[in-house]
């Protein structure tokens, strides 16, 4: 893959640990950790300068939830996956979160391996696209 | 509401559902291999909870749903040297791991109880905010339980309390 195209993620969550940890995560991968935001408001000011191939987005956060924002992403930004997670793994957080538009959810703690294998079948689907 | 047989004590939530949360509980959890939760103190019911230190760094969620009310988080860093580069650090772990571990037992709640609440993103309280929580006049069910946090081959005790002012269900199991 080209180096200045590769697959851009934004990482929208208000644990700077996570944010950390899921950046470590993806280093030595093909894809980019390209921004970082704590809440919405953050993210929606980010996608507005840059366009991005996928946003990681916590369902928890403070003032907007991440639901909302995937909700305002579809609409606004529909070149942009989303993929959901969350310390809560209830049945209608995930159907929420399908809902409003991610393409998967995944409930923390996760390993390497299981974001990797999710953010493959995202970049598998816009490859295909 | 129920009326216990003393008269002089509230309860705010049934027997079924303070097992339901006990029954929850997880006895360990593995922070993304940077550190580890082991439970050391299992889930009950408490009506004095001791103050906060002025070495107890506090983080507290707010609950909703089928459950409302306040979970206060404390990590004890008693004797502990951290380096003040690595405070903020310390500080976001310990509050992922309450949110890792509070996440987990609310999604067994709801897996195996059908009882759906969820957390708020964390906040610090201050310190009338705690004391109010703390108090035995604050109208709540108290419940709580210590974990120990590994990280960094240093070990840090965690207590956690529940306020639960109220539920809005009665049991129900799948």
């Amino acid at each position: 893959m080209d180096a200045d195209k590769r697959f851009q993620i934004l990482l929208v969550d208000d644990s700077d640990f996570t944010r950390t940890h899921i950046s470590q995560m993806l280093d030595s991968t093909p894809y980019q950790v390209v921004a970082e935001a704590r809440n919405a408001t953050e993210a929606t000011n980010i996608l507005q300068d840059r366009s991005v191939h996928l946003a990681i987005v916590d369902v928890v956060m403070p003032e907007v939830s991440g639901i909302e924002l995937a909700n305002y992403i579809s609409e606004n930004f529909p070149e942009t996956a989303v993929i959901m997670i969350s310390s809560l793994g209830q049945e209608s957080i995930v159907i929420d979160s399908i809902s409003a538009g991610a393409s998967d959810f995944i409930q923390k703690p996760f390993s390497k391996e299981s974001l990797i294998t999710a953010v493959n079948k995202v970049f598998t689907t816009f490859k295909e696209a | 509401m129920e009326i216990s047989p003393n008269k002089n004590k509230r309860t705010y939530i049934s027997n079924d559902i303070i097992i339901a949360l006990q029954d929850s509980t997880i006895e360990s959890l593995n922070i993304y291999n940077q550190a580890f939760l082991e439970l050391e103190t299992p889930l009950i019911n408490t009506s004095l909870v001791r103050g906060k230190t002025s070495y107890e760094i506090p983080v507290t969620f707010n609950l909703g749903g089928d459950l409302k009310g306040v979970i206060l988080c404390f990590i004890d860093t008693y004797n502990k040297s951290i380096k003040p580069n690595d405070i903020h650090f310390f500080q976001s772990l310990f509050t992922e791991s309450m949110n890792l571990l509070l996440g987990q037992i609310l999604t067994n709640l709801d897996k195996n109880f059908d009882i759906s609440s969820f957390i708020s993103s964390p906040y610090i309280p201050n310190d009338m905010v705690i004391l109010k929580l703390l108090s035995k006049d604050f109208q709540s069910q108290k419940m709580s339980m210590s974990y120990k946090l590994i990280s960094n081959a240093s070990e840090y005790n965690c207590r956690i309390i529940l306020n639960i002012q109220r539920s809005n269900i009665t049991m129900r199991f799948k």
